[in-house]
């Protein structure tokens, strides 16, 4: 999956668990901002690793707060040879 | 069982059952990590104890620290024996600069703070507690063999637990052995649990449940508690199902949301060989239960043996140690038809029809040597069945005091029914018994707001929205929330925006700071945010914020508002 791919991914999981539309989702503003919670954090990550078959730390949307950060950040560990997604 | 304090019951299991497991503690992948049997628990705690009687005297009180895990039932137990306070506190995030540890600091004036190795590093931590005491704890096996120290009496306390009251006013519920050994014996005569009750816990061990029924119930009666980590059943909510499996586990006690977390995070292939047929208390508290949720849990999970008869909804509080009402083993769960339009004016008739029925949850029974009463909450009259009222508790688990608050406690713990005698619990809870005795919940008295098990107080909220902008008035807000389609409560926020500042102010911008501030300081979402022109919030003569009278407002769309940004 590409950058873009990943991205639009979470604006619309995120667009589900806000249950707000997707234009309303700022790829450039913290999750923080958003007003996700804990909870609605670890939704996002479930579905993330659900749909790319890797595995996540909670930690990684802390060190990569908004979507632009997270999406370009998972798009290089997908495609990163030598570190490949851990098989579930 | 006749023993005066859970020290006692500590030094019974670890002479008698000394190399039976105690505490098991999973990975979030449902891995053993660690475990524990009775004596290796009794020798490290009194390790503990012996480092803390060096530091401290009895009464002091100790705050513990911990992620949930082995090191928070050592430190626990050693606070016991070393007859220190423990008071069990949630890990205050990095983020948040606000939260309630400050206030419960303030109001039990902690000598010493009990952390692991790991969280003593934390800089923010050693910066939040500073002036007190560090005293860490791991897993070095304890020296076997009994420490001299008398042991706690009944009326000893032995923790104070802060799951009530706000921030601006912290209540510690006082908790002796005494009521801990009624309680817990209250449970066991209704549940018939006994050594066999294994059972599974992924509750932080900060919160009365998480604490009460896993470990202290186990350690009561000789079982086996398996221990998940809080964000590992969020993440993985299918674990604890797993685990159940696994550990033949009988027992376990978990809020409404649990159930739609399991139902909602099903995945066929985690459930292979998985079975619950051991499964028989099913313990549902801590926050309104819903009817459609308990029917989803049940028909998703029945083709892995859950049986539906061992679903049980209760009702407890910390004022009454833990639990107040159960279901009756075996019976399921009970709902009651009521007509919605009638609850709404705090009246029980039956439905008008499909449109306006509400199926309510039935809480079970007051458990054994304990009454309940529904009271008028202004004029104090006992009500007769059938009769919404306020909830009140008496019996030997009911708490004497909150720490340093005797206000609060005359108001809540020792109040009186008119004409009758007695000290009773005011629980701030609306419901009603019907004519058999069994309790339905309709509501709180209080604006308390709850969200997925956790206490949230408006007041706290509302003063973390006008500390979040100076485009906010202080006192100008009510924060409260409303059921969705789905029937969970949404947090709705309304503000008022200063004259100065209302034309200057960008309101999206606003609304992202105060969703913000919602979000790290009170980890809850806040779905509407709504600004309204300054003085435009409904209060009283006094100046108190009437937030009922806003909800109305909002609800009817009649709110003077600068914006009407809500998201839904």
């Amino acid at each position: 999956m590409t950058k873009q791919e990943i991205s639009d991914f979470c604006v619309n999981q995120l667009a589900e668990i806000l249950r707000i539309p997707k234009e309303q989702v700022d790829v450039n503003a913290k999750f923080a901002r958003l007003g996700l919670d804990s909870a609605m954090t670890v939704y996002l990550l479930m579905e993330l690793e659900d749909r790319l078959n890797l595995e996540l730390s909670p930690e990684t949307f802390y060190d990569y707060p908004t979507v632009d950060a997270l999406s370009a950040y998972i798009a290089e560990k997908v495609a990163s040879p030598g570190q490949p997604a851990a098989a579930r | 069982m006749d023993f005066a304090s859970l020290v006692a019951i500590l030094e019974h299991r670890a002479t008698t059952q000394g190399d039976e497991r105690a505490v098991v503690f999973l990975s979030d992948r449902g891995n053993e990590e660690g475990a524990l049997t009775f004596r290796e628990l009794h020798d490290a705690a009194n390790a503990v104890a012996k480092r803390l009687i060096a530091i401290a005297k009895p009464g002091d009180r100790a705050l513990l620290v911990f992620p949930s895990g082995l090191e928070s039932v050592i430190a626990f137990f050693g606070c016991l024996i070393a007859r220190v306070i423990a008071v069990p506190m949630m890990v205050p995030r990095r983020q948040s600069a606000r939260d309630s540890s400050a206030s419960i600091m303030a109001n039990c004036k902690p000598l010493l703070v009990l952390t692991t190795p790991a969280l003593a590093e934390r800089g923010d931590l050693a910066e939040r507690f500073a002036g007190l005491q560090w005293l860490t704890v791991d897993l070095t096996p304890g020296t076997p063999g009994a420490i001299d120290l008398p042991r706690p009496q009944e009326d000893d306390i032995a923790f104070l637990q802060y799951t009530s009251g706000s921030t601006s006013d912290p209540k510690g519920v006082v908790v002796t052995h005494a009521m801990l050994l009624a309680n817990m014996g209250q449970a066991q005569r209704a549940l018939g649990t006994g050594k066999h009750s294994t059972c599974v816990n992924w509750l932080p061990l900060y919160h009365d449940m998480g604490l009460i029924l896993g470990i202290v119930g186990s350690m009561y009666l000789g079982a086996l508690c398996v221990l998940l980590a809080p964000s590992g059943f969020i993440q993985r909510p299918l674990t604890w199902l797993r685990a159940i499996s696994q550990y033949k586990a009988e027992i376990t006690a978990a809020p409404n949301f649990a159930y739609d977390l399991c139902v909602a995070r099903m995945r066929a292939d985690q459930m292979e060989g998985v079975d619950l047929s051991s499964w028989k208390i099913i313990l549902v508290g801590a926050e309104p239960i819903r009817a459609a949720t308990l029917d989803k849990f049940i028909e998703t999970f029945a083709p892995y043996r859950l049986a539906a008869s061992q679903v049980n909804p209760g009702f407890g509080m910390a004022e009454a140690t833990l639990i107040v009402s159960m279901s009756p083993v075996g019976g399921g769960v009970d709902t009651r038809k009521l007509s919605r339009s009638a609850m709404q004016a705090k009246l029980i008739h039956d439905p008008k029809g499909a449109d306006d029925t509400h199926r309510l949850v039935g809480c079970g029974y007051a458990i054994p040597d304990s009454q309940l009463a529904i009271v008028d909450p202004q004029t104090l009259e006992r009500l007769p069945p059938d009769t919404i009222g306020e909830l009140w508790i008496h019996g030997p688990h009911v708490a004497g005091a909150y720490w340093e608050n005797p206000e609060a406690s005359d108001r809540s713990l020792h109040a009186h029914i008119k004409g009758e005698s007695g000290e009773w619990l005011r629980s701030g809870d609306l419901g009603f018994l019907d004519a058999r005795g069994q309790l339905f919940i309709t509501g709180r008295i209080k604006d308390l707001i709850i969200i997925r098990g956790s206490n949230h107080y408006p007041q706290d909220i509302e003063l973390s929205v006008q500390r979040a902008h100076p485009a906010l008035t202080l006192n100008g807000g009510a924060v409260f929330a409303v059921p969705d389609e789905r029937g969970e409560e949404q947090l709705v926020v309304v503000q008022e925006v200063e004259r100065t500042a209302r034309n200057r102010i960008d309101p999206e911008e606003i609304t992202g700071i105060i969703r913000e501030a919602v979000a790290e300081q009170h980890e809850a979402f806040a779905r509407h945010i709504v600004l309204i022109r300054p003085q435009s919030l409904p209060k009283t003569t006094s100046g108190k914020v009437q937030r009922s009278l806003t909800k109305r407002l909002w609800l009817e769309g009649k709110l003077d508002y600068l914006t009407a940004e809500t998201l839904a």
